[in-house]
């Protein structure tokens, strides 16, 4: 089953000038599948993931995710297609300094208000203990690593079990041994929870790991 | 008039009448206005001794102050007396027209540097608040990018403004009352009102009112021009541009 479909997807920057920086890309995810983007800087492949992840929706071509049409949906249905179907990782861990590891974790579920506290709370220590930092959980997000940081960014991108996990560099700013850490449970969640993965490196050793690697030039996939 | 002719309760004076008349008067009560114009020159005497006095019969009267217990009323009661008895009736507001044109100014002057006051105050904190959203930049962008809407991180923004408005006003309100109860009990001593020992204040659950309401409005509308800016944020270009 295709968790992610991309129909002839470009789109164009009008300012400045007139450039074409994503040309009739089309591509399909399955349910389970780990794949990452490789390419040269600006060939196109974080403007690809801004449009598969719903932010961008200045694009033309069509966009499916669980074989639903997301192409043309107003930004509150956006935003609500973001927080239950997809989990984002960044290159920055964008934590919210003020708040707790767990209450970092716990936020885009409360925001999706199907659980109750007390189930959210639970999730959230579940996911933790999954990324092995359930014991920080009560400090504040200022006092981790870096590495320790970018696994409470996974655990928040888990907590409402999407369909897809997208990252636009999640290892970019880790040492080689957290980003080691990281491809593990990347590689863990895609066989244990069959969760899909699209990741955007350009780290040629993580990305030779993976089950399919899409290379990018030019706004064009070549691979 | 009491310390000017050296007199005390209990002491006979006479008064002689235009009319070569002299009267014999017993002093049986001192009493002060607070004006000093009245006090220089005033003294009461009854009603039967007043129209003696002025060699009148005694059913001569010149005037009748009449005291409502609504102020308000007066123009309006005023006219009605002067219709019912045909006489001539002036109403407190016209009799006092320099008394209240002076307030009204004053009143207007004190409400038009307060609101200045509370703008100006308006506008630092629409200053902090447009600053806190740069800051917040990156936080803005990863609830977006985790499911929050755009109204979402307006209201958090706005609700931010209102708690600062809340707490201002509260506290503010408070200072006020402490500063106005220490000014109460300020001594201020003048000729022209001897019965006030301590500035005069007005308690008026009114004016706090009017207060607290000024202050929300104020921080409403200043949290709510930042948070629109908040809400229009695409979190693509904070993110991409890291």
């Amino acid at each position: 089953m295709a968790i992610l479909t991309a129909k002839a997807i470009s789109k164009s920057f009008h300012f400045p000038d007139e450039i074409e920086i994503l040309k009739d890309i089309s591509l399909e995810i399955q349910s389970g599948e780990f794949v990452s983007i490789m390419g040269k800087s600006g060939c196109g492949k974080s403007t690809l993931l801004y449009i598969l992840s719903t932010m961008d929706t200045d694009y033309t071509g069509e966009l499916y995710i669980s074989d639903q049409l997301i192409t043309g949906e107003n930004a509150e249905n956006l935003a609500r297609i973001r927080n239950s179907k997809i989990g984002f990782v960044f290159q920055f861990h964008y934590l919210l300094a003020e708040f707790s590891v767990l209450e970092n974790v716990m936020l885009p579920a409360k925001k999706l208000g199907v659980k109750s506290k007390e189930e959210i709370m639970h999730d959230a220590m579940e996911k933790l203990k999954l990324l092995n930092i359930e014991d920080q959980s009560k400090k504040l997000t200022s006092r981790l690593s870096g590495g320790q940081k970018q696994r409470v960014a996974i655990a928040r991108a888990l907590i409402n079990n999407p369909g897809i996990i997208m990252g636009d560099e999640p290892t970019g700013n880790l040492d080689s041994k957290n980003a080691e850490i990281v491809f593990d449970i990347f590689k863990e969640l895609t066989e244990k929870e069959k969760m899909s993965l699209l990741i955007v490196t350009h780290d040629v050793d993580f990305a030779n790991k993976t089950d399919r690697i899409i290379h990018m030039e030019d706004g064009k996939i070549i691979a | 008039m009491q310390k000017k002719l050296a007199l005390k309760k209990g002491d006979y004076i006479q008064i002689g009448t235009i009319g070569g008349e002299i009267h014999a008067l017993k002093i049986i009560g001192l009493y002060q206005s607070g004006m000093s114009d009245i006090d220089n020159v005033h003294s009461y005497v009854n009603l039967q001794m007043a129209q003696r006095i002025l060699g009148e019969s005694n059913d001569f009267i010149t005037d009748i102050n009449i005291k409502l217990k609504h102020m308000e009323e007066s123009p309006a009661f005023a006219r009605a007396m002067e219709i019912k008895f045909n006489i001539t009736a002036v109403d407190i507001q016209s009799a006092n027209a320099q008394f209240e044109t002076g307030t009204f100014v004053r009143n207007l002057i004190s409400y038009a540097v307060s609101i200045t006051l509370l703008i100006v105050a308006g506008f630092g904190i629409y200053n902090i608040l447009n600053m806190l959203i740069y800051e917040k930049m990156n936080d803005i962008a990863i609830l977006k990018a985790t499911g929050f809407s755009g109204p979402d991180v307006r209201w958090i923004f706005i609700s931010q403004a209102i708690i600062i408005g809340i707490i201002g006003g509260v506290l503010g309100l408070i200072l006020g009352y402490i500063v106005s109860s220490i000014i109460d009990h300020t001594p201020f001593n003048t000729q022209a009102m001897p019965t006030i020992k301590t500035y005069p204040i007005k308690y008026e659950v009114k004016y706090y009112l009017i207060g607290l309401t000024f202050a929300l409005v104020s921080t409403f509308f200043a949290g709510y021009f930042p948070s629109r800016k908040a809400e229009k944020m695409d979190p693509v270009d904070i993110i991409r541009g890291q």
